[in-house]
């Protein structure tokens, strides 16, 4: 099933245009990544999506809708938080430093229509199937007492407490360690498997991408100049673009 | 080879006020090889980082010496000299961060010449000419200020900015991870040149094991506070000993798609622990923990038949 379609979407800041008519389709329980340098547009054209790109900027679209609904010119934002949710690449960024982090995945559940009565329950279900070891008690902890890859689990529990259909994931393990970035990848893994959520990842590393998308879409200098299976992309890059982004990885023979 | 740098012992000891102590480095000891690069190695919070700044004399270490180019390093970063300052410069992750944002960046380079003195007046054209030369940098970029150049431009001018001084140990820390992939291999390319061409020797700090084994003739590798393992780069990423080293590099995901997938759903569910009161600190997480793992913290031991590779774990030697 179609979830998100999009057409043919520009974005301009005054005479700069920073994404030239990028289109993109994503179904139920899909992972699509968008690759690209700095620059390239990848977090524009989900920005753009959201609703979340500063006033300045001119959005052009010809077709964009999700579940059916048109996005433009409302955008994604009336769905945010409950049919979308977004993990972002600094997890404590995400989070408001003085109130405890159960009380702020509560409030996720709460816009979410869940009675105040199951919150704190379900709160620490979800925390616990993230893997937080000692979820009840770690709910209580303030985001600084957390590490980076908690507060991590915190964000997603929080973009998940919505039930959303389609999650966005802009470098959501870039900050982490290695080690810690697996488990987090695991996790992005099963929601997709389990619940059948629909990924729209960002990310410039190609391990990540190669773990988690089913499809991948370049862009570089803000338009679209390679996209197709992970495998295709990843393993027959066409473009010079996508095998400068290829070439570092590559460089000390990461494994 | 001589040594230029030379660890032996090192305590780090964070005390910050009505907080319980925390021990950044235990017992470090290691040796820069003149012309080579050392990398540390290990997740956030082992250590590393800590160990860099004291080598460059930035915070004070509570034990042990530390030798640069055959000099003692003093305890007490106020009291290190001048002169010893000069010999070894920081790259940091952040590119900017180095450049004062209200600088031509040609004046800053003349600025850490006069600083330093590392060569005459006269000369400071020729210097600036050899390393924006040696780095790919255009001279017209010289007249622009930090917020006008790329990331990757900042990077390099940031290392321009280190070896007109005349550096010839640079500590690099994190220096390619706020750079995207293509700049990322611009750089660790500049920098084996540096290495190759220049006789600049190094103490990379880096989780990238792809710069790593691209760079480091060295790599000892942390983990809370600690070296657990340490050896040449071949030996340590080709054949680790240490259970952690191990988890390290499998958890480094290939690019090929299949392989990725297979790697993610076999490495084991696994949660970063609180510190344990005795014992080795990688323990609680170790699939091959024994009894006396929680009891004695092992030390490192050479690796019998690996020249140099040596590892602090009883259970795998």
């Amino acid at each position: 099933m179609t979830l998100l379609q999009v057409q043919n979407l520009s974005v301009s800041y005054g005479n700069q245009r920073v994404l030239s008519d990028f289109s993109l389709t994503l179904n139920q329980g899909e992972t699509v990544a968008l690759i690209g340098s700095s620059g390239s547009g990848k977090t524009t054209a989900a920005l753009a999506l959201l609703g979340l790109l500063s006033p300045s900027a001119r959005v052009d679209v010809r077709h964009a809708t999700f579940e059916g609904i048109d996005l433009f010119p409302r955008h994604a934002s009336p769905l945010l938080g409950h049919r979308i949710g977004c993990v972002f690449q600094d997890p404590r960024a995400s989070l408001t430093p003085h109130i405890r982090v159960g009380d702020q995945i509560d409030e996720a559940f709460e816009v979410s229509g869940v009675p105040p009565a199951d919150r704190r329950q379900k709160t620490v279900l979800l925390l616990d199937e993230l893997g937080v070891p000692d979820a009840r008690a770690r709910s209580d902890a303030y985001p600084h007492e957390l590490s980076g890859g908690l507060c991590q689990r915190v964000a997603i529990a929080m973009a998940l407490a919505g039930m959303p259909a389609c999650l966005v994931a802009d470098e959501p393990t870039t900050a982490l360690d290695v080690t810690v970035q697996i488990q987090v990848l695991k996790i992005l893994r099963r929601m997709t498997e389990q619940r059948r959520v629909a990924t729209l990842l960002i990310s410039h590393d190609m391990g990540v991408v190669a773990a988690l998308a089913d499809r991948v879409i370049v862009l570089d200098h803000g338009s679209v100049v390679e996209e197709g299976t992970v495998s295709n992309v990843l393993e027959s890059p066409r473009h010079p673009a996508t095998q400068a982004l290829l070439a570092h990885a590559s460089i000390g023979g990461r494994q | 080879m001589t040594s230029i740098l030379e660890v032996k012992d090192v305590d780090v000891t964070f005390r910050p006020s009505g907080l319980p102590a925390t021990r950044a480095v235990i017992g470090a000891s290691l040796a820069l090889r003149q012309g080579t690069s050392l990398a540390l190695v290990g997740e956030s919070g082992s250590g590393k980082t800590t160990l860099a700044r004291a080598v460059l004399g930035l915070i004070p270490r509570d034990s042990g010496e530390i030798k640069v180019f055959g000099d003692a390093l003093p305890k007490n970063p106020r009291e290190v000299p001048l002169a010893m300052r000069r010999r070894m410069q920081p790259l940091f992750q952040d590119p900017g961060a180095s450049l004062d944002p209200m600088w031509r960046v040609g004046d800053l380079l003349m600025e850490a010449m006069e600083v330093t003195g590392s060569v005459e007046q006269a000369q400071y054209d020729a210097e600036i000419s050899i390393w924006m030369n040696a780095l790919g940098l255009d001279r017209d970029l010289l007249t622009r200020r930090a917020h006008e150049l790329s990331g990757g431009q900042k990077q390099r001018m940031a290392l321009a900015r280190a070896l007109v001084t005349g550096a010839k140990l640079l500590v690099l820390d994190e220096p390619l991870t706020a750079l995207d992939p293509p700049a990322q291999r611009a750089a660790s390319e500049l920098l084996l040149n540096l290495k190759r061409a220049h006789g600049i020797s190094s103490l990379l700090v880096s989780h990238d094991i792809g710069l790593v084994r691209f760079l480091a003739d060295d790599v000892a590798v942390m983990y809370r506070g600690r070296i657990v393992e340490s050896g040449c780069t071949e030996d340590v990423l080709a054949k680790p000993k240490h259970p952690y080293t191990s988890l390290l590099l499998a958890s480094v995901l290939p690019t090929q798609p299949l392989a990725a997938r297979g790697r993610l759903a076999s490495l084991p569910e696994d949660h970063v622990t609180e510190q344990p009161l005795a014992g080795c600190a990688f323990a609680p997480r170790c699939l091959h923990a024994i009894a006396k793992c929680h009891i004695d913290t092992p030390s490192l031991s050479a690796v019998p038949s690996g020249a140099g590779h040596a590892v602090a774990c009883p259970v795998v030697v």
